[in-house]
């Protein structure tokens, strides 16, 4: 990024900031609820890589149909990631130490204190139904009763030997890789997230 | 990318996840230049998935079934989907304002 295309990005970011999605008059001269987020990038002039970058790496979008919906969806996701960014070190990806499992952790905390009971190694082996409406759950001789049950499509393919399979479809595959490296990856300022 | 800074691993070390939906048969071939920015790895796993779709919305047979996992990192997708759900359960979009009771003290 060129110096005045960062000057330009600067004052991009500060205009997001500064934006209060109820004041008109925080908008300068854009309507964000109708004008499309182009117009708002055509304002402060910014170059297409910049724009990529906005758009993918800070909205987190995953196409460029934003471009053309209204301002203010785009222009609050950018505000999230400003106000992330000095909350906890360096990084404005914010991610639970000791990795991913301290979000069920909260998660069941959240639910003894309303009540609810979570089960830890407990297999659901079959989703009940009768009358083509769900009644509960069966674990190993266990079954629970409950009104509704909401789930991944996983325990649906594990029911009842794939019985219920029909209620899912496969759309399409994806691969990750988990790779494990001795150094920060390279061109990242040896931060360490990101 | 996470590191000992988040508890994940020992000092010293960095764990770097790469996704990407298969659009060939070699999906392996299509991460590579990824893996190849990390800049060396001591060591990776790869896994493919078949990611699936509820064909019915729930509401027939109470069964509310979500979609697979996306490749995306930051589930950006899959809270939206959630959120969703919950309106389509309850009937109401899901309010995550917190705003102190009335009778609440400081």
């Amino acid at each position: 990024m060129g110096l005045f295309e960062k000057k330009r990005c600067r004052d991009f970011y500060i205009y997001c900031q500064d934006i209060d999605f109820t004041k008109p008059a925080t908008w300068k001269g854009i309507d964000i609820h109708k004008q499309p987020m182009r117009d708002v990038f055509k304002k402060f002039k910014l170059e297409d890589n910049t724009i990529d970058f906005l758009g993918h790496a800070v909205a987190l979008y995953n196409d460029d149909n934003y471009l053309d919906r209204p301002a203010a969806d785009s222009l609050k996701k950018i505000q999230l990631y400003v106000d992330s960014l000095g909350k906890y070190g360096d990084s404005p990806f914010l991610y639970p130490i000791y990795g991913l499992g301290g979000l069920p952790e909260s998660f069941s905390r959240l639910c003894a204190i309303h009540g609810g009971t979570y089960m830890l190694n407990t297999k659901v082996d079959e989703i009940l139904l009768q009358s083509g409406k769900v009644v509960g759950i069966k674990s190993g001789e266990e079954e629970a009763k409950a009104p509704m049950v909401i789930c991944d499509p996983s325990y649906v393919l594990q029911s009842k030997d794939g019985s219920l399979a029909s209620k899912v479809k496969p759309v399409g595959k994806v691969i990750r890789a988990i790779c494990i490296l001795d150094h920060p990856i390279p061109s990242t300022n040896d931060s360490t997230s990101c | 990318m996470v590191s000992s800074a988040h508890a994940v691993c020992a000092k010293g070390l960095f764990i770097a996840m790469v996704s990407a939906a298969v659009e060939t048969a070699n999906p392996e071939l299509e991460i590579r230049p990824a893996i190849e920015a990390l800049g060396g790895v001591v060591e990776y796993f790869t896994e493919v998935s078949t990611l699936y779709e509820p064909t019915g919305d729930g509401r027939g047979d109470n069964l509310f079934i979500t979609k697979s996992y996306d490749p995306q990192s930051h589930f950006e997708l899959a809270s939206e989907e959630v959120l969703e759900l919950y309106q389509r359960i309850t009937g109401e979009t899901l309010d995550l304002n917190i705003e102190p009771a009335e009778d609440e003290e400081y």
